[in-house]
């Protein structure tokens, strides 16, 4: 066991864009392409041009943070900018919302996995099983999630994308027009509102410290956020073409009824979703152990424990509990529309408000 | 163990006594290098009284043994180790020293073609049991003054003679270090086998997957030493061990890069194919059938259900009992005698499953899955990793009976999280497409043209990183431009 437990605490700029990539891509990018057309319409395809600069903003805002306060993750800064009690229920907060995003996130899974694969298991099981399977990397600290996360994001995102190839000739392209007839008021709003469902940036506010090069952080955060808002694109833009405006607003999770339309009966598989639904096992799977990572050291920074493993285990439990609770889809998304606010409020408003509260407090280093 | 005694020197000389072990020492050498100068020419050259005690047993010392290799040693236990280890002990009455003369001898087995890696392009030797011809094998591949072999010796009993191998210009000082480290770490009675050493050197022992490459190969050590690599020879083993191991160093074979690289590149890719073959395909059978009849194509869903019909056991069944059968028979192989063996994979392989079939006990797309997971296993090179993911396979079958595709994949991904989790000596097992290294994938699933190679793998942190001139211009575009000429 020597060498197995020493530098695993580092992690490499690319491997953070990775692993940014890999946590955002969870069971909401599946409903995304309804959320963003009740919002907007079918200027949908469009939310990713803002979208895209208002996350910029939200990375460089925690990026300038962590450079204020080098090597402290936001358990610590967020206490020295706002005071002890604010700053503790800052962090909180943001705890809780990774809980309970876990648990909407596994929950979500669950109901697609039972509808699609497992028609007569408990979704009990399937969110035991995993919640059980994804605290495992999540143990071993931030190094080996990192390595997971390269081998499922070079596998699992070419399956994605060229399951989405198929679909392309169904697309009609009239369906994204109009473009502009609301004015550009309502696309940023939409922008800005979208943000809150890239859970990938909060990696930032635990991970910054952990970087080997911190220099590059910012340039990786930004690619991981080109090749996030690029695949949403993608996704947003052939589910819209493929339904239009209005079947997208009934479908629950469109992003994956358009797999569904696929058939190829001469391939050796013949249902290409369940190929398609196999794959996001892969891609939940290094989303829930980062956010029981996330939660857990958070966790253990708040109370000043110097083990972050022991408070994984009993995590589950509470996730589990949350997972279950809600009785029905509709309860489910509507969880999920509160917790993207909550993710708009911790990372779309909290970054920018405690770096100015910062420099009108001179706190932190002089950068 | 034989005592001489006689009396050197005629009268006015001393008793002295040769000490050996009887089948550790060459007798010839013994008869006609030590005993005749002692008994006949120091007699012939006629000791002068007034030579001195010191200058006579200077003479002994210096004139009188015609053999390469001698010393003296003045401390008993020390002499006594020797013996052991074959050499022969001279002592001479009235002198507190032993010369200790080296006439190492005895019977082993010649050089012969490695039995678990064979490969048909390359060279046909192995390592043997004898650790001065194995590291005579390494030292022939590379003339190197920098090849530096270190011998300790580990076993409180067994005192077994462990050399160990590196590049000293080449190999990272901190993995050789924590080699050497952990070596001296050891604390055990007896080393039989360089299994024994694996088991005491390794990371984490709570791991399916081999941490330490072992080979009987002497192409592929001296290879694994120019990437900085450290290797560790143990007497009486023709096995060899290489670390840091990954993943990936044990899914090569030395072929590769003896063949063109298309084909070295080719025959990489089936290699992991068969691997991932091996490691899933009963348990999809499992999935597929009991799961999601739905995901195979209606005609293969219908010959599957027409050939499992009769058959009284649900899908995961039929899996574990020919899985099972198919483990009892390569067991029985691998334990007979060579001609058996084969006699027992025809009658097991063609008969039981065709009379298993017949019988209704398991369908015949069964068997074929099975057959096809047996085969590509065999196609993984190294033993070791195939017999880790033979295990793996009953989990991922497991994993399936309860939760079907789903199941699979998250056993696909805790194996995954655990290599992650796995080092080998401070490199990380899945190096090197994880921790992403663009320059390291020239060797990985492809195997890149030798001219492309210019590098040694990064991982390794070695200390000299070029293998060739990196500005040097393509053989190929040199000749070619002299031609335009």
């Amino acid at each position: 066991m020597r060498a197995l437990l020493r530098d695993n605490d580092r992690i490499t700029p690319f491997e953070l864009a990775v692993l940014m990539v890999i946590v955002t891509l969870e069971m909401g990018v599946t409903t995304f392409p309804r959320t963003m057309t009740e919002k907007v319409g079918t200027e949908s395809w469009l939310i990713p041009l803002p979208g895209f600069l208002f996350s910029l903003l939200a990375v460089y805002f925690l990026v300038r943070l962590s450079k204020l306060f080098p090597g402290k993750t936001f358990v610590e800064y967020s206490q020295e900018i706002l005071g002890s009690i604010i700053g503790k229920l800052f962090v909180i907060i943001v705890i809780a919302f990774w809980v309970s995003t876990s648990a909407r996130i596994l929950r979500q899974f669950a109901d697609v996995m039972k509808v699609n694969l497992l028609f007569r298991t408990p979704i009990e099981v399937i969110i035991f099983s995993m919640l059980l399977f994804a605290a495992y990397p999540a143990r071993y600290g931030i190094e080996p999630m990192a390595r997971l996360a390269i081998i499922v994001a070079f596998v699992t995102i070419p399956v994605g994308l060229f399951l989405f190839a198929f679909v392309i000739p169904q697309a009609k392209f009239d369906n994204l027009l109009p473009v502009f007839a609301q004015g550009p008021l309502l696309l940023l709003k939409a922008g800005f509102l979208s943000v809150g469902s890239l859970e990938g940036i909060e990696l930032l506010l635990v991970l910054l410290p952990f970087i080997t090069q911190p220099r590059k952080s910012l340039k990786a955060s930004t690619w991981a956020l080109a090749v996030l808002w690029s695949i949403i694109f993608i996704v947003n833009g052939v589910v819209l073409a493929v339904f239009g405006e209005k079947e997208v607003m009934y479908l629950l999770r469109p992003g994956l009824t358009i797999i569904q339309t696929i058939e190829l009966p001469t391939l050796f598989v013949e249902r290409l979703s369940s190929v398609y639904v196999a794959t996001w096992v892969a891609l939940i799977f290094p989303s829930i152990s980062m956010f029981l990572f996330l939660a857990s050291t958070s966790l253990a920074k708040l109370f000043g424990l110097k083990e972050q493993k022991i408070l994984i285990y009993p995590l589950t439990p509470v996730i589990f509990a949350l997972a279950i609770l809600p009785s029905n889809v509709l309860e489910v998304e509507n969880i999920a529309n509160f917790l993207e606010q909550i993710g708009v409020f911790i990372i779309g408003i909290m970054p920018l408000f405690l770096f100015l509260i910062a420099k009108i407090r001179k706190k932190g280093g002089s950068y | 163990m034989v005592f001489r005694e006689w009396r050197i020197g005629g009268e006015q000389g001393f008793d002295a006594a040769l000490i050996f072990v009887e089948g550790m020492v060459d007798k010839t050498v013994i008869n006609e290098e030590i005993l005749r100068p002692l008994m006949f020419e120091v007699e012939e050259t006629k000791v002068d009284k007034a030579t001195s005690n010191e200058e006579f047993y200077h003479f002994i010392l210096k004139s009188a043994l015609s053999v390469a290799d001698i010393k003296e040693v003045e401390e008993y236990d020390t002499s006594v180790f020797h013996l052991m280890a074959g050499m022969v002990v001279f002592l001479i009455d009235g002198f507190s020293k032993a010369i200790l003369i080296e006439a190492k001898g005895w019977e082993h087995r010649g050089i012969t073609e490695p039995e678990t890696e064979t490969i048909i392009r390359g060279p046909r030797d192995g390592f043997s049991e004898t650790l001065r011809v194995n590291t005579a094998l390494i030292r022939r591949r590379i003339r190197d003054p920098n090849l530096k072999i270190e011998t300790i010796q580990i076993g409180r009993r067994t005192k077994t003679d462990i050399a160990l191998l590196y590049m000293a210009d080449i190999a990272e000082p901190k993995i050789l270090d924590d080699v050497k480290g952990r070596l001296n770490d050891i604390d055990t009675d007896s080393i039989l086998e360089s299994g024994y050493l694996e088991q005491f050197i390794e990371d984490t022992w709570l791991s399916p997957f081999p941490q330490v490459q072992a080979t009987e190969r002497p192409d592929e050590v001296a290879a694994g030493l120019l990437e900085g690599r450290v290797g560790i020879l143990t007497d009486n083993t023709p096995f060899a061990l290489l670390v840091p191991a990954t993943l990936n160093s044990l899914m090569q074979s030395s072929e590769d890069y003896y063949q063109r690289w298309l084909i070295g590149s080719f025959t990489r890719l089936i290699r992991f194919f068969a691997n991932f073959l091996a490691l899933v395909l009963p348990s999809l059978y499992i999935a597929l059938t009991s799961f999601h009849p739905e995901m195979i194509p209606t005609r293969l869903a219908l010959s599957i259900a027409a050939s499992r019909e009769g058959v009284p056991f649900p899908a995961f069944m039929e899996a574990f009992i020919m899985e099972g059968a198919i483990e009892l028979l390569r067991e029985a192989g691998v334990r007979l005698p060579s001609p058996i063996g084969q006699t027992v994979g025809i009658v097991g392989g063609l008969i039981i499953g065709e009379a298993a079939v017949s019988a209704n006990i398991v369908g015949s797309i069964m068997v074929i899955t099975v057959a096809l997971t047996a085969i590509s296993s065999f196609a993984v090179p190294t033993y070791d990793v195939a017999i880790a993911f033979r295990l793996l396979r009953f989990f991922l079958m497991i994993m399936a009976t309860f939760l079907g595709l789903y199941g699979i994949i998250l056993g696909l991904m805790i194996i995954l999280s655990h290599m992650a989790t796995l080092k080998s000596f401070g490199v990380s097992y899945l190096s090197p497409w994880s921790p992403f290294a663009p320059s390291d994938l020239k060797d990985s699933l492809i195997r890149s043209p030798i001219m492309a190679m210019r590098k040694r793998p990064s991982f390794m942190s070695t200390k000299d990183p070029d293998r060739m001139d990196v500005n040097r211009r393509d053989p190929e575009e040199k000749r070619n431009g002299e031609a335009d000429k």
